[in-house]
């Protein structure tokens, strides 16, 4: 026995800190039974979290069956559950939601590491951050109160007028609407934007842009050709973020995206996305609503999940071609 | 809520004790009906569901706590009425409160309700009366003619949520607002000729409804239903389908108010107690089936109380229940009742005791009345927070409903006074 542990112990030494599959000498068994409960705990969550969401939404799936997914009414009054409006208003405002903070969650990143004078760096960085720190009903009352307003009465007619009411600026406006959604969605992921692609531009090689720079390169060719590449895969981490919290967010997003869900026909069109229908629904649902609720998060799940294998896959393939 | 009979007697007897001698105290000024014994005023149950019954419960529980000397029942919470009806099959809560009737929609007893359980399980008595205002805003108009406020019937309402009516200028909705209109005067072959113009605006009606589970969409869609069944096919449910494109979902009361209120050329309808709280917007005159135009207000919402049929019931399951469209003279035609819903016998619900039950039966007994035995009822408060009490002929029957709750097959409750 004491032969035994001891060459454990060796191998626990020489080789890693997990303490390989026998358990350890008596005094390090404390240790050796946390991590293993640890990682047991997490990884039972997560299974009984997909079996409970399986488990809610399989009467949905056996009732309706491909429907949930195709279906373009989502009406519980009338029992029909087709999530197609649903998904469709969660990709395009998470999409749009993307094209709007990634330019200037990295403008602000790189202006607070290469434009910004030291003694303003800390104080804007930390107004950046104080966006991650506002409650998300906080972000729909704003929306509610000062958006809705503003964009019904101005920002709407003049994006109308200016695209001339062309595709995605079309149709009926009343503030509410996908783009409100969307323009919420943008300021609630810029602080994890901005975060994340800060620390990855941050730790670019000085030596690389100096290199750049004295190679004759202008500031901006510095930026785009080297400081960019260099930390994209850094930035690709920070768009997945971003767009993880804006596929999942619930509260602001219902107080501002019309909550009526249909095909969305523009930007102007109201709707609901997954979250936000979850979020508005559950309190009241029962019986078979209940079980196409289960659905949609499923639908999310899997959605969220991509979202996240895609970006991987896309960082690993960055990675690849850069080495 | 489940207590071991050990707990439940530990604290009883504590309770009992110490309150011992404030019972004896406050005894005198007790009424025979919801006097309690000491060990009784240490007890409690517990409530939630609808939040439309909020302000009602919470203002008539510290009073009932005050008038019976009970110490121990805890306040009500808004939890909404499905969670409500789910909450007493799962005795989480022992009164369970929903705008429609348990039994009504076809999620009762589905999945979050406790398996095997049945409508007959149950007894379910109105506690409060209320209506439903449909508050517009179109400023302009508000502005222009202060004194007459839009007015709508069944038809053009129908025809609003049912997404066929889309402009406020429609024919239909002119037709109906002979004093919203501007004059014009020609001289046409040197006669003046007077001219009227229909002057609501061509801008297209934005119809608000709750995208939430609500008992006020019931209540709405029953009346919508009843009046003109052809227009507006759906049946009563608790979920609103959306209008048509231009409408837009808002969550609970406070909600639809809101986003009414942000949007213009927008029509809502809320509990009326939103109108009377918010009031930066006008309520909608609607024409009831007696072809008068009527404002929303206690006075009219109460006009038909005593016409309308008696509820009825039947192995648990209670009908004739829909209040709407009144035929009295004054009559507000969009209105219903609030429910309570206990278990029938209540020692099913295990842990429960005796002391607990008949806490909960008197002052459910007590709720129901405007007075009893001389003193302010539940109804009082109900008054007092903008519903309008309940009409004798309920009442007696929401009594006699109560006077059939069990406690171990036996209903001995029936001293509740009178």
């Amino acid at each position: 026995m004491t032969e035994e542990s001891s060459s454990t112990k060796t191998r626990l030494l020489s080789r890693d800190l997990t303490g390989g599959i026998h358990p350890p000498v008596k005094s390090d068994l404390g240790y050796w039974l946390s991590i293993r409960a640890g990682a047991l705990i997490f990884g039972a969550a997560i299974v009984l979290f997909v079996w409970s969401i399986l488990h809610q939404s399989l009467s949905a799936w056996t009732s309706h069956g491909i429907h949930i997914l195709t279906g373009t009414v989502w009406s519980p009054s009338t029992s029909n559950y087709g999530a197609l409006p649903l998904i469709l208003a969660t990709l395009i405002t998470t999409a749009v939601a993307l094209l709007v903070a990634v330019p200037i969650g990295l403008g602000t990143s790189l202006t607070i590491i290469f434009f910004l004078p030291q003694r303003l760096k800390t104080p804007i960085t930390s107004l950046v951050e104080l966006l991650a720190a506002v409650p998300s009903v906080v972000y729909g009352l704003w929306g509610l109160f000062v958006l809705v307003p503003w964009m019904n009465t101005t920002i709407e007619p003049k994006l109308a007028s200016i695209t001339g009411g062309g595709f995605p600026f079309n149709g009926a406006t009343n503030g509410f609407g996908l783009l409100l959604a969307s323009i919420v969605l943008s300021v609630m992921i810029l602080p994890t934007i901005v975060a994340i692609s800060r620390d990855v531009i941050a730790a670019v090689p000085h030596e690389q842009i100096e290199g750049a720079l004295s190679l004759g390169a202008t500031k901006s060719q510095t930026l785009l050709k080297v400081v960019l590449p260099e930390a994209r895969t850094g930035i690709f981490g920070a768009i997945t973020l971003g767009a993880g919290r804006a596929l999942g967010e619930t509260i602001a997003v219902a107080m501002v995206i019309g909550s009526n869900p249909q095909i969305p026909k523009s930007l102007f069109s109201t709707g609901a996305t997954l979250s936000s229908t979850i979020a508005t629904e559950f309190g009241e649902a029962s019986g078979a609503q209940l079980a196409a609720l289960g659905a949609l998060a499923l639908i999310l799940m899997v959605i969220t999940a991509s979202v996240n294998a895609g970006a991987r896959t896309l960082t690993r393939r960055a990675l690849r071609g850069h080495a | 809520m489940k207590k071991t009979l050990r707990g439940t007697l530990a604290v009883t007897f504590a309770a009992g004790a110490l309150l011992s001698t404030l019972a004896i105290s406050a005894g005198a000024s007790i009424t025979s009906d919801i006097s309690l014994t000491s060990a009784q005023q240490g007890v409690s149950f517990s409530s939630d569901g609808s939040s439309f019954d909020e302000p009602f419960f919470n203002s008539a529980i510290p009073v009932y706590l005050t008038e019976s000397g009970n110490t121990k029942v805890g306040l009500y919470n808004p939890v909404g009425s499905t969670q409500g009806k789910k909450d007493v099959s799962n005795d989480v809560v022992q009164l369970g409160a929903s705008d429609v009737p348990l039994g009504q929609v076809s999620s009762d007893f589905g999945s979050g309700f406790a398996s095997g359980d049945k409508l007959s399980n149950y007894v379910q008595v109105p506690v409060v009366f209320g209506g439903v205002a449909l508050m517009y805003n179109l400023p302009s108009i508000t502005k222009k003619f202060p004194k007459y406020p839009v007015i709508l019937n069944a038809s053009t309402l129908a025809g609003i949520y049912a997404g066929k009516i889309t402009t406020w200028n429609s024919p239909s909705i002119c037709a109906l607002n002979p004093r919203i209109v501007t004059t014009t005067t020609k001289k046409v072959n040197g006669k003046k000729k007077t001219t009227s113009k229909c002057a609501l605006p061509s801008t297209t009606i934005v119809p608000v409804y709750r995208a939430d589970g609500s008992g006020t969409s019931y209540i709405f869609m029953d009346y919508l239903h009843t009046t003109d069944p052809s227009v507006y096919t759906t049946s009563p449910s608790t979920t609103f389908p959306s209008p048509n494109s231009n409408s837009l979902g808002a969550q609970k009361n406070f909600g639809v108010a809101n986003t009414t209120e942000t949007t213009p050329n927008s029509i809502g309808y809320v509990e009326y107690s939103y109108v009377l709280q918010q009031h930066t917007l006008p309520a909608a005159r609607i024409v009831n089936a007696a072809k008068q135009t009527v404002t929303i207000s206690s006075k009219s919402i109460s006009a038909d109380l005593n016409n309308i049929p008696t509820p009825s019931e039947t192995n648990g399951a209670v009908s004739n229940f829909s209040a709407v469209n009144g035929s009295s003279a004054g009559a507000y035609p969009i209105a219903g009742f609030s429910w309570a819903i206990v278990r029938a016998d209540l020692s099913t619900d295990s842990g429960f005791s005796q002391d607990q039950a008949t806490v909960l039966v008197k002052f459910l007994d007590w709720a129901v009345q405007s007075t009893s035995s001389g003193k302010s009822g539940g109804q009082n408060i109900a008054a007092e927070e903008g519903y309008v009490p309940l009409p004798s002929k309920v009442v007696a029957w929401a009594r006699n409903e109560i006077q059939t709750i069990k406690y171990n097959g036996n209903a001995n409750f029936a001293n509740l006074g009178s």
